[in-house]
């Protein structure tokens, strides 16, 4: 105890770290790239926990039968973790349909919440899939026939990798954003009428965005399965979806440092940190005001600073300098074009204070610092 | 009675709760353009408020009164103190959303601080069981039936026949021209939220009367069915939202009785999802 | 940390670009996140200098109660810390261990085995005089349980889990019985009753659908009908369908498990459904709690549910000397735990009973070693639980302490009554038929015999 076991703390800090960053990554390319508020983003994660999990058990009739659930391919590692991303982006596919049409932004979040709660509720009473609301548990570690999992050495290997993976994926999500695949991302979440109209395909757009947050959302989940080896519904409610939000909101949506920050700083800082508060009150006070800290926040951050604590890098385009979103290219054509989007947004037209943040469709110009142009020498 | 009358008569039942619920929401929506995801909070505080009243011996009735001036009380101070001035800033509607789900977890884990994790039951007798036809209902479920009809003829009363009411389906349709014909919008903002408010927590207080016990995140799954109803008949139309409730509640008690009962409310989900993807704009919205 | 600095002040225009140059770079984030890292590492380190070891008289040791505290579940926690609470108060009248007191900490799993690994290694990072683990239901047993045992830590269980009836966890230790002898148990009562068709309700969460398929087998072998098989989803607020097609079964009982509010309305409905008379159930263990007496006599009223409940529970042996001590600890804290109804109920609660005991039997095994390190007063629970030839028989810590003073061997028999830990360090006591009176206070209706519960497995 003692020295040995804050270390072994620190390690599965550092690993639910890891797997959070992750998520929030996968959930910030989806939320803050591709403007698609998944609020169902917590299945993709749990989709690639149970497919890692019932990749790498052995059939279900193994260690005394008492669980029951489909595949049980006794896999090795690293097949696992591949399956898990592999089924996470693939479940992406059906989700298109609720927001590839014209659907608003506030009704496809919703039902994709409600997807994930029937979800939920279907894994829970449906036995024979994943084990019901027992979940499946005796879930392998990776290369566990060839270390110990419990030793410090495994344990400090496994932090490692799963600290590798989010740097790898972190880097891998930069190069993406800074090509000019990503500007076009860019512009489909800022206007998505616009891009359509320059001849961007939004539809296939958003679905890679889809697929591919999905993809590193299960792998996230592929992840964590390996390290409790249990994975029951009661993990995947929908309020952890929106701990994955608070932290994509407070870190900075739409900015992969923004989203690592926020995981730090939410699952991992903030519910961590709570534990260490001495217990005062009854047992269940101090879980339930953690939750009203958590709602504070998401409002405070909306409120006082919805590009979250690490803004989006401001891109500097020809002529205007314009903060927040930015513009896809210079718009042919001038304020009757502005007038008409504005309407649509339902928002007055005119200067606006503060018009940014992920989703914002609207395209008001605000707070353009006057420049003059040389060639027509306008000053807007 | 036979299984499927049976059923039938639960998803009068359940109907009636979700009726007054979804209209609730869908006025909340239609004025405001938010979808107040935080209902499902202020019904369960609403509940809550009775059931304390309740327990201090008074009659459930009276509780229900009171639930319905705390549910109309906390949707005023919500809309007032955090959806407008959100939308005074000119947020996307998506992070409205987020901004709702902040305020659930707010009043619903606030609420759970102070009353514990752990549910609370009425000592309410039943009553007698009284036929009708060939169904049987409690005397309490009658009261919640008949509760439920008299809400509903008058809010059809209030929105075809009374100047509010046109006023309110003015602001809903178009709220730029509603001002400018000289409808007080804010006005009409602010009554459409106390009744809807009020509503909310009539809603609940029935809810938890209809359950018997409840804890403080039990509206959690019923906030699904509530979504439901509404998308079913239209986002912001109060008649679809008494057709939606209507179908929700006995599409998912019916099936229930064919299907195992634990996926009842798969039946509503999908209907929803199904709407979203394929008619947003609900069974009596206009295709815009 | 940037949670506390978090959202700045109202920006006001053109504040982007000032705010722009001074918000941490990525090099500065990854520096908070290593300042973060090491600051807990010091922290846990500072705090958790020695570890427990030789004695010393003066200090504390602390009992960690590992169990839900919040969500569907959060009535265990609360019970498990009263009978912690009991019976360090009880060991506190005694001299305490080896001169310290004994601490009883919470550790909330929420209910979720994923939440429930990180509050664990936490438990062990920033509680140095641990000493023993208490609590372990089945929502999180199976993640947490193997982290513990790798920490060699004593743990007493609560899970009924059929894993744990045959996995070597060393350090692992349960005194009620597996799922599988509850389930066998309910059958039994049935039979005894004379009951022919019989129709389930299990709630649809780990705990109580592990109920499921052993009392299906077992009912076939007694050859009592199934009449229905109806799972409740814990989340709904209704279950007039369920209620219905089981009324409609006409059964001779429910066999019944579905905690929180559930189990209220369920039974209300079926007692409307059914003209207003309540069909008898029999229940788990796990409803022997004043919390669930509380819901459901509201609903269907006490006289009603005294009249129609029946439960399988472990002997709890209240005419015993032990049970007079453990009643005179718990009832002494009743004003630390929250208000849940009858606080006598807790008496007969297995969660009650059995910690209480495990707690007793770890606290006699630290004296009988003269340590508080886990790794070596453990192989002495099983001794004094067990017993040995020539040991002395008691029946509380007191008795115990006295006895180990002078120098003998004490074999414990708690409020639950003789232990026999088999090789997995299971032990499943006798059988007992439990009601309720229209107070809530637990009665003793009959006996089961090991015989009777081994025909059904």
């Amino acid at each position: 105890m003692g020295h040995n076991a804050a270390i072994f703390y620190i390690i599965t800090l550092l690993v639910y770290g890891g797997v959070d960053a992750l998520a929030c990554l996968g959930l910030s390319i989806q939320f803050g790239v591709a403007g698609v508020t998944n609020f169902g983003f917590i299945i993709f994660q749990a989709a690639g926990a149970y497919a890692a999990g019932v990749l790498s058990m052995p059939g279900d009739s193994a260690n005394g039968g008492f669980q029951s659930y489909i595949a049980g391919l006794d896999l090795p590692f690293p097949l696992p973790w591949i399956g898990a991303a592999v089924v996470g982006g693939l479940l992406a596919l059906p989700f298109t349909l609720l927001v590839g049409k014209r659907l608003r932004g506030d009704f496809a979040a919703v039902g994709l919440l409600v997807a994930a709660v029937m979800a939920n509720l279907l894994v829970t009473n449906y036995r024979p899939l994943f084990n019901g609301s027992a979940g499946l548990s005796l879930v392998p570690a990776p290369l566990q026939d060839s270390f110990d999992p419990q030793s410090t050495g495994y344990q400090w290997g496994y932090c490692g990798a799963v600290i590798l993976l989010a740097a790898l994926v972190y880097y891998l999500l930069h190069r993406l954003t800074e090509s000019p695949y990503g500007r076009t991302l860019r512009a489909m979440r800022d206007n998505d009428v616009v891009a359509d109209s320059l001849g961007k395909n939004v539809l296939s757009l958003r679905l890679s965005m889809l697929v591919l947050g999905g993809a590193i959302a299960g792998l996230s989940g592929g992840i964590l399965v390996g390290f409790i080896n249990l994975w029951a519904p009661s993990g995947w409610g929908y309020a952890e979806t929106v701990v994955l939000f608070a932290a994509v909101i407070i870190g900075g949506a739409g900015n992969h440092k923004g989203a690592i920050l926020g995981a730090i700083l939410v699952p991992l800082g903030f519910l961590e940190a709570s534990r260490f508060i001495p217990p005062f009150g009854s047992p269940g006070l101090i879980p339930a005001l953690q939750w009203v800290a958590i709602g504070l926040l998401i409002i405070g951050f909306i409120w006082f600073r919805p590009q979250g604590i690490l803004p989006e890098k401001r891109r500097v385009n020809i002529g205007f300098v314009l903060p927040g979103p930015q513009r896809p290219e210079r718009l042919p054509g001038s304020s009757t074009k502005v007038a008409t989007l504005c309407r649509r947004c339902r928002v007055p037209p005119g200067p606006q204070p503060r018009l940014r943040g992920p989703g914002v469709r609207c395209f008001a110009s605000t707070r353009v610092s006057p420049r003059f142009h040389p060639n027509t020498g306008t000053a807007r | 009675m036979s299984l499927l009358l049976s059923s039938i008569s639960f998803g009068l039942i359940t109907a009636a709760v979700l009726s007054i619920a979804a209209v609730g929401f869908t006025l909340q929506f239609a004025v405001t353009d938010v979808l107040n995801l935080a209902f499902g909070a202020v019904m369960i505080v609403s509940a809550y408020v009775a059931y304390a009243i309740n327990s201090l011996g008074v009659s459930v009735w009276v509780g229900v009164v009171a639930a319905a001036m705390t549910g109309a009380v906390v949707s005023l101070a919500l809309n007032r103190g955090v959806y407008t001035p959100f939308k005074r800033r000119g947020i996307s509607p998506i992070a409205m959303v987020i901004v709702a789900l902040g305020m659930t977890l707010i009043l619903e884990f606030g609420l759970q601080a102070i009353v514990g994790a752990d549910s609370v039951s009425y000592r309410l007798n039943q009553g007698p069981n009284i036929g009708l036809g060939s169904f049987r209902f409690s005397l309490v479920q009658l009261v919640i039936l008949s509760l439920a009809l008299v809400i509903m003829t008058a809010v059809h009363a209030l929105l075809r026949y009374s100047r509010l009411g046109k006023a309110m389906r003015a602001t809903a349709a178009n709220p730029s021209l509603a001002r400018n014909s000289g409808i007080r919008t804010d006005q009409v903002v602010t009554v459409t939220w106390a009744i809807s408010g009020a509503l909310c927590g009539i809603a609940g207080s029935i809810f938890a009367i209809d359950a018997g016990s409840f804890g403080a995140t039990s509206t959690d799954l019923f906030l699904v069915l509530i979504l439901a109803a509404v998308f079913l008949g239209g986002p912001g139309q109060a008649y679809g939202a008494m057709l939606g409730a209507a179908i929700i509640g006995l599409s998912t008690e019916v099936g229930a009785a064919y299907i195992t009962p634990a996926y009842k409310d798969v039946i509503a989900f999908v209907l929803l999802l199904g709407m979203l993807a394929l008619r947003p704009t609900g069974l009596l919205g206009n295709r815009t | 940390m940037n949670a506390q600095e978090g959202p700045a002040a109202a920006m006001g225009p053109g504040a982007t670009r000032r705010v722009m140059a001074t918000l941490p770079t990525r090099r500065g984030v990854r520096l908070l996140a290593a300042c973060a890292v090491v600051s807990l590492a010091t922290a846990a380190c500072s705090s958790g200098s020695t570890g427990s070891g030789t004695s010393s008289s003066g200090g504390t040791i602390t009992i960690a109660d590992v169990a839900p505290f919040t969500g569907a579940d959060a009535a265990l926690g609360p019970i498990y810390l009263a009978s912690c609470l009991g019976a360090a108060q009880a060991i506190k009248n005694a001299g305490g261990v080896m001169g310290k007191t004994v601490n009883c900490s919470s550790v909330d799993t929420r209910g979720d085995p994923a939440d429930a690994v990180p509050a664990v290694r936490k438990m062990f990072a920033t509680t140095p005089d641990l000493a023993l683990v208490i609590g372990l239901t089945s929502d999180e047993a199976a993640s947490v349980v193997p982290v513990i045992n790798s920490n060699k830590m004593v743990m007493f269980g609560m899970t009924g889990q059929s894993e744990f009836d045959s996995t070597h966890f060393d350090y692992f230790y349960r005194l009620v019985a597996p799922d599988l002898a509850e389930s066998y148990a309910m059958v039994a009562i049935a039979k005894k009753k004379g009951y022919q068709r019989v129709a389930l309700a299990f709630g649809n969460d780990i705990g109580s659908q592990t109920f499921v398929q052993p009392a299906v087998s077992a009912l076939g072998k007694a050859g009592i009908q199934i009449a229905d098989n109806e799972t409740l989803d814990l989340k709904a607020s209704t279950f007039r369908t369920e209620a219905s097609k089981i009324v409609a079964a006409h059964p001779d009982a429910i066999f019944t498990e579905a905690l929180g509010p559930a189990a209220a309305s369920f039974l209300s409905e079926v007692k409307q459904l059914n003209g207003g008379k309540s069909i008898p159930i029999v229940a788990t263990a796990a409803c022997i709690d004043p919390s669930w007496f509380k819901a459901v006599s509201a609903a269907i009223g006490a006289k009603d549910l005294a009249a129609n409940f029946l439960a399988d529970n472990t002997v709890i042996d209240t005419t015993g000397p032990a049970y007079q001590t453990f009643k005179a600890s718990l009832l002494s804290q009743k004003s630390k735990v929250g208000n849940t109804g009858n606080f006598a109920t807790y008496l007969t609660a297995p969660g009650a009973v059995h910690l209480y005991d495990g707690i007793n039997l770890a606290a006699l095994a630290m004296l009988t070693a003269k340590s508080t390190d886990p790794k070596v007063y453990r192989p002495f629970v099983e001794k004094i639980g067990n017993g040995t030839p020539g040991a002395v028989e008691v029946h509380s810590f007191a008795e115990g302490a006295a006895a180990i003073k002078t120098g003998k061997t004490v074999h414990y028999t708690g409020p639950g009554g003789p232990t026999n830990f088999d090789s997995f360090h299971d032990s499943t006591g006798l059988f007992e038929i439990d009601g309720y009176d229209a107070a809530g206070n637990v009665t003793v209706v009959g006996k089961l015999t090991p015989a009777e519960i081994r025909a059904f497995a």
